[in-house]
């Protein structure tokens, strides 16, 4: 016996060791022939796209062959294949440059989950019941198109719903051709967080209605007013490897930062100053700051630029150096001293390149719209006006008509799914018979007053065309599984990131590892199946084939790809891992996208307004405020081991989740690190463990999404609570968005650590033996 | 010319994003080890993120520091192993023979930078999450100590690739898998010993430190500073 | 531990392919490139036996494993135990002009594959010190 099995055997761990699996397969396993010739022991490096936020990445696939256990025709046995090993960023890609952040590289195990639905189930218990059986293709697609042909039959086509998270190109276009030929009604496309007040305040203040692109490796100062732009918010890599740049890139010369929040953030954690402000009066402080610019003549030039003109116009007083902005009076609102303000539009003024960006939690309050304005109109006072260009810009569209983006400024996804529900619970004629899922899940990251989950329950059939069980697909009848990103057709067209524009595009990197097939071959096989308009709109056979004739107008523009023929460009798309136009020269001065031109007529400007909260001061003391981590995003990546085991950058936390409390209001209510306490809304309760943290203000309480699901898979179910499932259903009036940092709560303790359970990574070790300033 | 291998750790460019310790899971196939476990303190990362505070709101201020294996020249973790499992090797790696280890765990507690990791049991991947893991490094059973190894397998495949190849690495060409995924660019790696490499150049910078210079390990990662507080203007 | 003259599917005769003047890297692929020697799938068999000898007992059962969908269940000969946690890359050494036969034995006078060499690490750690190769622990073990 070796030495090492008498170690494994005498300590009786019982663990299953997969540890041999991959090198002494099961004998007994019979094998089948390898459909792909691969050199053993050589990596590939195949082109892929990250699909685990919207920033849109550019991935490479380390791709080596090894035995994979499989099913086929309902045989198991051992294959050799392709498998992916692990995903770097794509060197040539303009957004990431060969980088990647933590959840994209966790890509590989959205691939490799256990929990993956690996060949179509039909439920077989009670709704939710999570009991299902598995069925054919053939037989799960002839389920799907009876009913889309009895809704057909019945002159109900409008009785079809699909809810889907956001998507962007040919997915989206897909999806809403198919709907539109069908004859039901636009998709609801849903994320708890979207940004549709930024869109829209950016479409007023610069024209365009998208996320903004940052050149901060040109930056000599900025201020960022609650954006986590190196963990969550928009395009984190891009932003990171700017970031670095900003710092040490350019020898001499350390760009400034400065951030403005009242939690701070992991990227608030990076600045040089940080500053704590009332939640809800992040605009006020910007235009602070802008009245000292404009009373004190700081720039004169941009004050009378074309930019500042337009983005000043939105704001009530602009024109008149606003008068209600004095420091002195933004001091009583924000909790900022004027002393501040004043030296920051010094600072800012000084500095060279600078720039004023807004993101998170100021935009989610009822005067969200007006934050984002103010800091718009700042921007546009302190990076307007320079010959090398702004440091804030907006990526080009790609010259496509129908790339496949959504029309501008899209309805905020919140108003959509509250409206979705209204019209299903209403139990009116023509409301949703069939409803279609794919990659969406409200009922874990809508608040429980949008009675989203009593719609869903409501509607009689449900389709899942995603790839896992989690709150909401657990309610299907069907579930159709989608492949894994990594072994799709894949497309995107990056709203931000880049200052070229881009379309990213990859084959499948590997093969298909299950039973599952493609969403998109899925609906256009449909729409062949049910005929009509549905096949004239969608005379594809499988998905690459609606790329390729998306795509290949694309071969005029030059750029990127230099082909003589269409099929050399599109074999060099995939290749290169999509198509990008040709690099410009400096910053953003010659390739910014041109802004849309002011809508005629008066322009109302908007007024301060005061922001508003759910539940009143006495009874709910607190503040309340979730936020996005850089491991779970709104949740949807809670069930990878390597995302759940990975510390919190602030609390070291893992596979938990927590509410942080200043200490102060910790030995207020006798509270400690570590204990349980109820956190309480007008709208639910829960419990959670306490972590005591000195980076936020003693009256707000921030805590983590992404924990709390109750059926998300071995990994993520049963691990901590769900902070939106207490936010009251308080939006953004002039965009329908979710305020989900408008929710105001109680405190309370309800127990000790046995209770809580609070997981600390630095908790098992021996404190920080290496706390000393490097010298 | 031998090689060194260092690493450059620039504080004032890392952001506490991690990327660098997920990289490090996927690439040496660092086993995660579930809720319980995790909650008494064995949780394994090759390399971490440290973070201290100092002060309090509304002037809290954080710093992030990447933690890893010190390569040092002075091991502590050398010194006390029984069975030479942990010793220098020819490239001035500390290296860590996985076949010789018997899991007394000395050099962990001798360790000053707690940067070794244990195996109290095997290490699970439930299937088909196996599939994840990388042929070119070994899977680790119970009893046996890791840590981080500056990716040696992608150091030997590079010098096995330029010596085909009949030539000398170049710097760049090489790099591990935490450096390879930063994008701020916090982490350097490369050759001491070539002097005009990106690693030396940095290591030589005003700002250059080693964690607990004073207990004379001699590491051979090197932190540069990240500059005073506030201080938007110095090199 | 494997036996060292295991049972293979297929009674697979090296001396006679040998004897056709075929390369050790004409089936086993990759074996200068990387770690890993290929070892032949059915359909890589099947590229020549469609053709030759299609009669033989032996070359029928591979028909029929690619007829039912199956490959070849080729029982590995050589292997480490994974406690050993070597690496071991075939192309440097077929580089530095080591015989395959050096560690494989001679295959022109094997049928099926055999183990005829005890690979050791006395074994490895010998001819590294002979030829002047690091024996250094990580240039191995890793």
């Amino acid at each position: 016996m070796e030495r090492r099995n008498f170690i494994k055997i005498s300590a009786l761990t019982g663990v299953a060791a997969t540890l041999d699996a991959c090198r002494a397969p099961d004998k007994q396993l019979i094998r089948f022939i390898p459909e792909e010739n691969l050199i053993p022991g050589i990596a590939v490096w195949k082109p892929s796209i990250c699909t685990l936020c919207s920033a849109g990445c550019g991935l490479q696939v380390r791709v080596m062959q090894g035995d994979a256990e499989v099913e086929r025709h309902g045989e198991r046995g051992l294959i050799k294949m392709g498998l992916a090993k692990r995903l770097e960023g794509s060197p040539q890609n303009p957004i990431n440059a060969g980088k990647l952040c933590a959840r994209g590289q966790a890509g590989l195990q959205v691939l490799y989950h256990p929990d993956r639905i690996t060949k179509p189930i039909k439920r077989s218990g009670a709704r939710g019941s999570g009991q299902f059986q598995a069925i054919s293709w053939d037989d799960a697609l002839k389920e799907l198109t009876s009913h889309l042909t009895a809704l057909q039959a019945s002159r109900s086509a409008n009785a079809l719903a699909f809810l889907a998270r956001p998507l962007r190109g040919q997915r989206r276009e897909l999806i809403e051709k198919f709907l539109t030929a069908f004859g039901a009604p636009p998709a609801v496309w849903y994320e708890p967080f979207d940004e549709a007040v930024l869109r829209q305040a950016n479409l007023l203040s610069f024209g365009h209605a998208a996320l903004p692109t940052l050149d901060l490796a040109r930056a000599d100062y900025v201020i960022s007013f609650g954006a986590d732009f190196l963990g969550t918010w928009n395009s984190p890599v891009a932003q990171s490897i700017g970031y670095g740049a900003m710092r040490r890139g350019r020898p001499g010369r350390r760009g400034k930062f400065v951030q403005v929040e009242s939690r701070m953030s992991q990227t608030g954690a990076n600045a040089d100053e940080w500053i704590a402000c009332k939640p809800g009066t992040e605009g006020v402080l910007a235009l602070g700051i802008a009245h000292v610019i404009l009373s004190q003549k700081l720039a004169p030039q941009s004050i009378a630029s074309p930019a500042a003109s337009r983005a000043g116009s939105q704001i009530a007083g602009w024109s008149a150096g606003l008068p209600e902005f004095t420091p002195e009076a933004v001091e009583k609102q924000t909790g900022v001293s004027a002393a501040v303000m004043t030296r920051l539009a010094h600072e800012m003024t000084l500095s060279g390149a600078a720039a004023a960006i807004v993101g998170g939690a100021p935009l989610a309050q009822t005067n969200g719209l007006f934050s984002a304005l103010a800091v718009n109109a700042l921007e546009s006072l302190v990076d307007a006006n320079r010959d090398e260009g702004p440091i804030l810009g907006f990526t080009p569209e790609p010259p496509l008509s129908n790339a496949g983006e959504p029309a501008a400024p899209a309805q905020a996804s919140f108003a959509r799914l509250n409206s979705f529900a209204q019209s299903v619970l209403s139990g009116k004629a023509g409301t949703p018979q069939m409803l279609m899922l794919y990659d969406a899940n409200p009922i874990f990251s809508a608040p429980p007053a949008t009675k989203i989950r009593e719609a869903i329950a409501r509607i009689p059939t449900i389709v899942s065309l995603g790839s896992f069980i989690d709150e909401t697909s657990a309610q299907a009848d069907l579930i159709l599984p989608d492949n894994a990103p990594l072994e799709s057709w894949l497309d995107s067209v990056p709203e931000s990131g880049s200052f070229q524009s881009l379309i990213g595009l990859a084959p499948p990197a590997v093969s298909p590892l299950h039973e599952t097939r493609p969403m998109p071959d899925v609906l256009l096989g449909v729409a062949q199946h049910l005929g009509g308009d549905l096949a004239k709109a969608l005379p594809y056979a499988t998905f690459d084939a609606m790329l390729k004739a998306a795509l290949l107008p694309l071969r005029a523009q030059g750029g990127s790809v230099a082909a003589k023929t269409d099929d050399d460009f599109w074999q060099s798309v995939q290749t290169q891992g999509g198509w990008w136009s040709a690099p410009a020269a400096a910053g953003w001065k010659s390739a910014a996208a041109k802004p849309a031109a002011m809508p005629q007529g008066k322009q109302a400007s908007h007024a301060l307004t005061a922001p508003e909260f759910a539940g009143s001061a006495t009874d709910f003391p607190f503040y309340f405020q979730p936020y996005l981590t850089p491991s779970f995003g709104d949740g949807s990546t809670a069930h990878l081991p390597w995302m759940q085991e990975l510390p919190d950058a602030l609390t070291t936390a893992m596979w938990s989740s927590w509410v942080e409390i200043h200490p102060k209001t910790g030995a207020m209510l006798g509270i400690q690190q570590g204990d349980l306490v109820e956190i309480a809304s007008q709208a639910g309760s829960l419990r959670v463990p306490a972590v005591l943290s000195p980076g936020i203000a003693p009256d707000l309480l921030a805590m983590p999404v992404g924990q709390g699901h109750e059926n998300f898979g071995r990994f993520a179910s049963g691990h901590g609570a769900n902070p939106l499932s207490i936010l009251a259903p308080v939006v953004e009036p002039s965009t329908g968005s979710l305020a989900w940092a408008a929710t105001r709560v109680k405190l309370a303790r309800v127990g000790g650590p046995e209770q809580a359970k609070l997981v600390l990574f630095a908790g098992g070790m021996s404190g920080f033996p290496h706390d000393e300033k490097p010298r | 010319m031998a090689h060194k291998w260092g690493l450059v750790v620039d504080l004032d460019r890392c952001t506490g994003c991690e990327a660098c310790v997920v990289a490090c899971h996927a690439e040496n196939n660092v086993p995660t080890v579930g809720k319980d476990q995790a909650a008494i303190g064995r949780a394994m990362q090759w390399i971490r993120v440290e973070r201290s505070w100092e002060g309090d709101f509304p002037n809290p201020k954080v710093r992030f520091q990447p933690v890893l294996c010190q390569q040092c020249d002075a091991a502590p973790c050398e010194a006390v192993c029984p069975t030479y499992a942990s010793y220098h090797t020819e490239e001035g790696l500390n290296g860590q023979a996985y076949n010789r280890c018997i899991g007394t765990r000395f050099c962990a507690n001798a360790c000053p930078y707690t940067v070794r990791s244990f195996n109290f049991f095997n290490p699970s991947w439930q299937k088909p999450l196996n599939l994840q893991l990388n042929p070119d490094v070994s899977v680790r059973s119970v009893g046996i100590m890791e840590k981080c190894t500056f990716c040696v397998q992608r150091i030997k495949s590079a010098e096995i690739q330029a010596e085909a190849e009949k030539r000398d690495l170049k710097d760049g060409e090489l790099t591990t898998a935490c450096a390879q995924s930063c994008a701020s660019k916090a982490l350097v790696f490369g050759d001491l010993n070539d002097p005009n490499s990106e690693v030396s150049r940095l290591a030589s910078s005003n700002r250059a430190a080693k964690l607990m210079g004073e207990l004379g390990t001699k590491p051979n990662v090197t932190y540069l500073d990240r500059g005073a507080w506030q201080d938007a203007k110095n090199s | 531990m494997h036996p060292e003259h295991p049972v293979q599917p297929i009674a697979f005769t090296h001396t006679v392919h040998l004897a056709k003047r075929m390369q050790c890297t004409t089936c086993h692929v990759g074996v200068s490139q990387g770690p890993d020697a290929q070892i032949p799938n059915v359909t890589f068999c099947m590229g020549c036996h469609m053709v030759i000898d299609t009669n033989n007992p032996e070359i029928k059962k591979i028909a029929a494993y690619q007829a039912r969908g199956e490959d070849i269940p080729w029982v590995r000969v050589y292997n480490y135990s994974p406690s050993a946690h070597v690496r071991f890359n075939h192309a440097p050494h077929i580089r530095a002009g080591v015989a395959c036969s050096t560690c494989h034995g001679d295959m022109t006078k094997q049928t099926t594959a055999e183990r005829k060499v005890n690979l050791n690490m006395g074994f490895c750690v010998e001819c590294h010190k002979q030829k002047r190769v690091s024996v250094d622990c990580d240039t191995c073990h890793f």
